[in-house]
C-alpha cells in the first residue's frame, strides 16, 4: 500500500465515518427529546405548509 | 364497524420512531450494490482517486436530492398520498403531466423488485449451501494446503465456482429451472417473495420498520465478523503481495500500473485519471443506484413520516448509514481477501458484481480457514441487505393500487404480488447468459433513474418552487436545516446531472437499442415494459381524474387541507 493509498483509504473512510458517527449523535440526542416533544406532535395538523396554491 | 375502523388506522399509518424511519431508509438503500459493485468500480476506475468524483457527487447529488425526495414525500403524505402518483399530483397542485409522471416511477422499483428477488434468492440460497456444508466441499481444500499448492491453480478454481453458479441460476438454457418443480432456486425465489410481501402486509411501522430494526444490526454485526477474519488472516498463502495491506493497496491506491496496447507498462497518474470522465460517469452512477434516489421508494417511506419530524437530519442520516456500509463496511470486506487469496489473477473477476460475489468471493471463503462459516455469515447479510432493499421496491406500488382503489393494503398486496410474479417469471424462464434479468436491470435501474432524477429535479426547482421545499424541510427541524440545499438542487445539481445522463446515454443506450433490434428476449422484455407502461399510464388518468372530482365535490379532505382552512 503505498502513501497515496493511505491518505485516500484514511481520508475516504474518515469522512465518511465521521459524518455517520455525527448523525448517530444527533439521532439519539434527538431520540432522548423526543418523549418532551410529544405534546407539541398532537399539534400537527396545524402546519403552516400553504403549498398547494 | 370494525373495518371501517381498520381502514381509517392503515390510511393514517405513520413510522414509529425517527431511528426506526431512518434504519428503514438506510436499509432500503443498503442493498448488493454496496457489497459487491462499489468495491469492483473502485478497482477498475482509478482506485482511491476515485472516491474524489465520488464524494463529490455525494455532496452534489445524492445528499441534496435524497433531502428534496424526503420533502415532497413528506408534502404529499400530510395531503394524505403515500404512492408518487399521489404525491406529485396533489404537490403540483392537480397537474396530470406531473402525475403521470408520479405514476410511471412507482413502475421502476417494482419492475427492479422482479428480477431483485431472482438474484435475492441466490443470496439466500448461497448462505443455505454453506450453511449445509455443500458449498465448502466444492473448494480445492483448506488451510492445510496452501504452502503446497501452485498459486495459479487458486484461479483455475473459480472455474469450478463460476460452474456452480452458471447451473444454479440455469445460465446455458431458457427454462432449465422449470425442469424439476422442487427446483431449489425456483423455491427460493417464491419464499423470498412471499417474506418480501408479507412484510409490506403488516404495514410500515409493525413490517418494514420492525423487520429493518432488526436486519440492520444483524447486517452491521455480520460485516464486522467478516472484517475481523479478513484482518486477522496475515498473509495465508505466504506468497509476496498477498497480504492485508497488500489488498487494501489493490484497491485503495491511487496511481495504478496499466499495460498499453504496445505491451509497455505505464503508470497513470491522480491527474489522468481525473481528466477521465467515464470516471466521474462512473462515480455518479454508483452514487445514484447505491442510495436509490429518485426511484420512488423515499419519496413513499417519507410520506408515512409525522409532520413535525426532522427530515433533514433523517435524510442525511440514512444517507450517511448506506455511505458507511459502502464504503467502510464493503471497502474493507471485498477486495483485499479476494486479492489475499487469488492475487492479481482476481482482478478480471472484480469488476462485475456477480461474478465477485457468486464466483471470486465464494473461491476464497472455500479457501479461508473457517470459511465455510464465514461464507454463511457473508451471504446471510448480503440476504438481509437484499430483503430491506426489496421491501422500498414493492412499497409505492402497493401504495399506488391502495390509492386508486380505494382497496386495503390486503388486496392490494395480493394485485401487486400477482404482476410482479408475472415479471418474476419472464426473468426466470429466460436465464440463458442472464438476458432478460440484464434487459430489466438495464431500462429500469440504470436508465430510469437519471430521467426520473431530472424529472424530481426540475419538478422541485420549478413546479413545486425553491420556497415550499425550504419550508418542507425546515418544518420540525431540529439541526440547523441546510436551507441552501434548494438552490444547490436548481442550480448545481440538475445541470450536472443532464451532463453526465447525456454522457452516459451517448455510452450506452445505442448497444442497446442495436440488441432489441437483434435479440428475441430483448424484444419480448421491451413489450412487456411497454404493456406495464400503457396499463400503468390509462390507471394514473382515471385516477386523477376521480380526484379531481372528488374534489370539486369536496370529497378529499387531507390534513393539509384541514391545516389550510385553519389557517385561513
Amino acid at each position: 500500500m503505498t502513501w497515496g493509498g493511505w491518505i485516500s483509504m484514511t481520508l475516504s473512510i474518515g469522512l465518511v465515518t465521521a459524518l455517520f458517527l455525527w448523525c448517530c449523535r444527533q439521532l439519539v440526542r434527538n431520540s432522548v427529546n423526543a418523549p418532551n416533544n410529544a405534546s407539541d406532535d398532537a399539534d400537527d395538523s396545524t402546519s403552516s405548509d400553504a403549498d398547494s396554491e | 364497524m370494525a373495518q371501517k375502523e381498520k381502514a381509517r388506522k392503515e390510511k393514517t399509518e405513520h413510522w414509529g420512531s425517527q431511528v426506526g424511519v431512518v434504519l428503514a431508509v438506510a436499509g432500503s438503500a443498503v442493498g448488493l450494490g454496496n457489497f459487491l459493485r462499489f468495491p469492483g468500480q473502485v478497482v477498475t476506475n482509478g482506485g482511491g482517486t476515485f472516491m474524489i468524483p465520488y464524494i463529490v457527487s455525494l455532496l452534489l447529488i445524492a445528499i441534496p436530492i435524497a433531502l428534496c425526495e424526503w420533502a415532497l414525500g413528506r408534502a404529499g403524505g400530510r395531503r394524505g398520498f403515500h404512492s408518487p402518483l399521489g404525491i406529485y399530483h396533489s404537490v403540483s397542485g392537480g397537474k396530470k403531466f406531473w402525475g403521470l409522471l408520479g405514476g410511471l416511477n412507482a413502475l421502476a422499483p417494482f419492475v427492479i423488485n422482479m428480477y431483485y428477488i431472482f438474484i435475492e434468492s441466490w443470496c439466500l440460497l448461497y448462505a443455505l449451501q454453506y450453511f449445509g456444508g455443500v458449498l465448502r466441499s466444492l473448494g480445492l481444500g483448506g488451510f492445510s494446503i496452501f504452502s503446497h499448492v501452485d498459486p495459479g491453480l487458486y484461479f483455475e478454481s473459480s472455474e469450478g465456482y463460476g460452474n456452480f453458479f452458471g447451473s444454479l441460476v440455469g445460465i446455458s438454457e431458457n427454462g432449465s429451472l422449470f425442469k424439476f418443480a422442487s427446483s431449489p432456486l425456483l423455491l427460493s425465489t417464491i419464499f423470498c417473495a412471499a417474506c418480501n410481501f408479507f412484510l409490506i402486509y403488516r404495514g410500515v411501522s409493525k413490517g418494514v420498520e420492525k423487520f429493518c430494526k432488526f436486519a440492520a444490526p444483524l447486517i452491521l454485526i455480520c460485516s464486522i465478523l467478516v472484517i475481523v477474519r479478513v484482518v486477522t488472516l496475515g498473509n495465508p498463502t505466504g506468497l509476496p503481495g498477498r497480504s492485508f495491506l497488500d489488498g487494501l493497496g489493490f484497491m485503495w491506491n491511487p496511481t495504478r500500473e496499466v499495460v498499453l496496447p504496445n505491451g509497455d507498462v505505464a503508470r497513470t497518474s491522480v491527474l489522468t485519471t481525473l481528466a477521465n470522465p467515464d470516471v466521474w460517469l462512473a462515480a455518479s452512477a454508483q452514487i445514484f443506484y447505491s442510495v436509490s434516489i429518485c426511484l420512488g421508494a423515499i419519496c413513499t417511506y417519507a410520506s408515512y413520516v409525522k409532520a413535525k419530524e426532522d427530515i433533514a437530519l433523517s435524510s442525511i442520516s440514512a444517507t450517511m448509514t448506506n455511505e458507511f456500509c459502502e464504503v467502510v463496511l464493503a471497502g474493507l470486506m471485498a477486495i483485499p481477501p479476494a486479492i489475499m487469496f487469488l492475487g492479481a489473477n482476481a482482478g478480471d473477476g472484480l469488476a462485475s458484481s456477480f461474478s465477485l460475489g457468486f464466483v471470486v468471493l465464494p473461491n476464497v471463503f472455500g479457501l479461508m480457514p473457517f470459511g465455510q462459516f464465514f461464507g454463511f455469515v457473508f451471504f446471510l447479510l448480503l440476504f438481509f441487505a437484499a430483503m430491506t432493499s426489496s421491501m422500498s421496491l414493492v412499497l409505492p406500488t402497493v401504495a399506488l393500487f391502495r390509492e386508486s382503489f380505494k382497496w386495503t393494503r390486503g388486496k392490494s398486496v395480493i394485485l401487486a404480488a400477482f404482476v410482479n410474479a408475472t415479471g418474476t417469471v419472464i426473468v426466470c424462464w429466460y436465464t440463458k447468459d442472464l438476458m432478460a434479468l440484464d434487459v430489466f436491470d438495464f431500462w429500469f435501474a440504470n436508465l430510469a433513474p437519471f430521467v426520473f432524477a431530472i424529472a424530481q429535479t426540475l419538478f422541485i426547482s420549478f413546479i413545486w418552487g425553491l420556497p415550499n421545499l425550504r419550508r418542507e424541510i425546515a418544518e420540525g427541524a431540529a439541526i440547523k436545516p441546510p436551507l441552501f440545499i434548494g438552490s444547490v438542487v436548481k442550480y448545481i445539481s440538475f445541470p450536472y446531472l443532464i451532463a453526465i445522463s447525456c454522457f452516459w446515454a451517448w455510452k450506452n443506450v445505442g448497444a442497446r437499442v442495436h440488441e432489441i433490434q437483434q435479440n428475441r428476449i430483448a424484444q419480448l422484455s421491451l413489450g412487456f415494459f411497454l404493456f406495464m407502461i400503457i396499463l400503468l399510464s390509462v390507471l394514473s388518468f382515471m385516477v386523477m381524474k376521480r380526484w379531481d372530482r372528488d374534489k370539486a365535490e369536496g370529497k378529499i379532505v387531507s390534513e393539509n387541507d384541514l391545516a389550510d382552512s385553519q389557517n385561513s
